[in-house]
């Protein structure tokens, strides 16, 4: 009998439990990569996998058949939608035993740090340092340093950014002038005023006025690390080599939205999408979500909800400089051969020029990764005053953790995160957090110590 | 899931008990979006043969356990019932490995192909006891008059007790043709395009990363359980006697 779809989570679970354990028993080979500037990639065919579909999939064949047709390495590349994120990670996890990878494909940071222990990707900065195939010293500066950083373990790039997105707080601003407020919330006192106000008085236009909210509450790693970085703290050291969950400013989160969901005027999201669908019809102030969403709301909100005048914002911060939490899968180049190596890395290269990386953020309102992309588009930032809003946050983007358990701590958080908003005692259910956060932590150094 | 399926956009988003008008559109942009026709193509074979490899390999592994004495049956019994307290997940790396071994050292192709999708789970435990409870549930005094008139087992299985056995082989089959019609990591696992991919992968093509069009989901859904629904309201009987005979009722 085959997989039932419900079962896919546990499966998850139950395969990384497998691989760890074979991790642990073969200790991370990195074999050296050869003088990338002798490596011909003339003639090379390359898998791609990728996590897109509809549109976004249809503009990203479009550029690779572009990009097939105008390389003058005749390199092929062949992209193939393998599934959603975790079916990517599924896929090449077991295609690592197997032998069964692709040469290039899509992973969050931590999904790249599993496969760069299991020595299943190649590090890029021989690539990017090349004279004949790497990037110009002004082409490096180019980029957001940030995100670059974030792709890189112990220093070392093991990823690299195609895009980039952010979470944001959808504001309906219409709502909010009815309310007496010209602005989305500075502080988390505004905010939590706004949200108690919502609650008191519907939007005019609402299309169910008994059901009226300030904000729901998604259930996720990433909107509790967005809210704890707008309480001034963050999820692991800056060093990365232990986890913070158990802080004041994580307390200090978690007890602000608790107290706002206990006055009844926040509730936790009960369905997928479900602040997306409310936040269209006026039945919620707030909605806090990835940028990548701003076309969905756009067409929900004009082409199906009611029509109001809307906006993006940051949330509020405690430092008074704005924090947002920037995120975004990567691009990881498997261990091939060198020249499938090589020809995974100038198409690379080829989707963040400028130019790529303007065509990419019409097709999928991702951000660029590259400043200077920003010169292209101009008239699309005129069009999409939202995502202009947005865009303009680059510079505050801080990120999540990007150890390779940090799956597993997810998990963990959000279980937290229910608990804490259900009555659980904060103290103990955070303490415990933080010893079992960080008991993944020591896993992964008894595996790397192995290793050595 | 039906109403939502012919609503507009607006009216999912309203949560409309109802649809203004029906938005027969909606399973025309589903189908054509999605490219159901060559999923429920792949969908079709690849439940078909996966539910006459398990009729086949269930029956023949259910008669001797049910019909026939020999050391250790019971024994045997015992560790394909204890198969399936194993998580299916678990098994999946195992599979995998077999598949690619299997796809390297033989001439046929097995990645990219109906094996990798079927193979693997011909062999259920859970059809092996039903139909072996049902088989055993049989008088044995049809064995004697069918060795009376000359019947050796194969003679006896296919032509007296298989047609005695219509119910418990529609249930397997049934469920076999569920299990399968909704698979989807082991489909994404083994292949690599749409040409070999079932319905499941075209009705998550609607559920992005970043939102959802929940009307032209709901009718991708509508649109994937269709068969499903034909398929139990052809044998409903017989599944539920099927069930009541094996002893599974509550």
């Amino acid at each position: 009998m085959a997989f039932p779809h419900l079962s896919i989570r546990l499966g998850l679970v139950a395969l990384v439990a497998v691989l760890g354990g074979a991790c642990t028993d073969s200790p991370p080979e990195q074999r050296a990569t050869p003088d990338v500037d002798q490596v011909d990639p003339s003639g090379q065919s390359i898998v791609f996998w990728y996590q897109h579909t509809r549109e976004r999939e249809a503009g990203l064949q479009e550029m690779i058949a572009d990009f097939n047709r105008t390389n003058e390495y005749r390199i092929t590349v062949r992209g193939e939608y393998a599934g959603d994120y975790d079916n990517v990670y599924n896929k090449m996890i077991v295609g690592l035993q197997g032998g069964t990878v692709p040469d290039l494909l899509v992973a969050y940071q931590n999904q790249a740090r599993a496969y760069y222990a299991a020595a299943g990707i190649v590090p890029l900065d021989p690539y990017i340092e090349s004279a004949r195939w790497g990037l110009s010293a002004a082409s490096r500066a180019d980029f957001y340093p940030a995100f670059l950083r974030q792709d890189q373990v112990d220093g070392v790039q093991i990823c690299f950014p195609p895009n980039r997105s952010m979470e944001v707080l959808y504001c309906n601003l219409d709502w909010l002038a009815e309310l007496g407020y010209d602005h989305p919330p500075r502080t988390w006192d505004e905010f939590a005023q706004m949200c108690r106000e919502a609650r008191r008085r519907p939007f005019s236009r609402s299309a169910n006025k008994s059901r009226s909210l300030g904000f729901l509450l998604d259930i996720d790693a990433s909107r509790l690390a967005s809210l704890v970085f707008g309480h001034g703290g963050d999820l692991v050291t800056p060093a990365q080599d232990a986890y913070t969950l158990d802080t004041p400013q994580m307390r200090a989160a978690l007890s602000f939205i608790g107290q706002l969901v206990r006055e009844g005027c926040v509730e936790q999201l009960g369905e997928q999408y479900g602040d997306q669908r409310e936040f269209s019809v006026g039945q919620v102030l707030f909605a806090l979500r990835s940028s990548s969403s701003l076309p969905f709301f756009a067409s929900a909100i004009h082409h199906g909800g009611i029509g109001f005048q809307w906006d993006v914002a940051p949330l509020p911060s405690v430092t008074g400089t704005p924090v947002v939490n920037v995120y975004g899968a990567s691009l990881v180049v498997a261990r091939t051969t060198p020249e499938r190596q090589l020809a995974a890395w100038l198409f690379i290269k080829w989707f963040t020029e400028p130019e790529q990386q303007a065509r990419w953020v019409r097709v999928s309102n991702y951000f660029p990764v590259r400043r200077s992309a920003a010169a292209a588009l101009a008239d699309y930032l005129a069009e999409n005053p939202q995502f202009r809003s947005a865009y303009r946050l680059l510079e505050y983007g801080h990120s999540e953790p990007s150890l390779a358990g940090y799956q597993q701590v997810r998990r963990m958080m959000q279980e937290a995160m229910v608990g804490i908003l259900e009555g659980d005692d904060i103290d103990r259910t955070l303490a415990r957090l933080q010893r079992r956060a960080n008991s993944t932590l020591e896993d992964e150094y008894r595996r790397a110590a192995r290793a050595e | 899931m039906l109403l939502a399926s012919f609503m507009t956009r607006g009216e999912t988003l309203r949560r409309a008990l109802w649809p203004q008008r029906l938005q027969w559109g909606n399973y025309a942009d589903a189908w054509r979006e999605a490219d159901f026709g060559l999923y429920f193509k792949n969908s079709l074979i690849i439940a078909g043969l996966q539910v006459g490899g398990t009729l086949l390999f269930s029956v023949l592994a259910a008669y001797p356990l049910a019909r026939m004495r020999f050391r250790g049956r019971e024994l045997v019994f015992g560790c394909i019932l204890a198969t399936l307290m194993i998580p299916e997940s678990v098994t999946m790396v195992p599979n995998f490995l077999t598949i690619t071994w299997l796809h390297r050292s033989t001439p046929f192709a097995w990645l990219n192909s109906w094996p990798a999708l079927t193979v693997p789970f011909m062999v259920s435990a859970f059809s092996i006891f039903l139909l072996r409870q049902f088989m055993r549930s049989q008088p044995s005094e049809l064995w004697d008059a069918a060795r009376i008139d000359g019947a050796g087992h194969v003679r006896f299985l296919f032509q007296i007790l298989l047609p005695l056995c219509r119910a418990p082989l529609l249930t397997v089959g049934m469920f076999t043709f569920i299990g399968s019609w909704n698979a989807l990591a082991w489909p994404l696992l083994v292949t690599n395009t749409p040409d070999w991919r079932p319905i499941s992968v075209g009705l998550q093509q609607f559920v992005s990363e970043a939102g959802a069009e929940i009307h032209l989901q709901m009718a991708g859904a509508c649109i994937a359980t269709m068969p499903v629904l034909v398929a139990y309201f052809l044998i409903q009987r017989e599944f539920t006697e099927g069930i009541s005979a094996s002893g599974l009722k509550g």
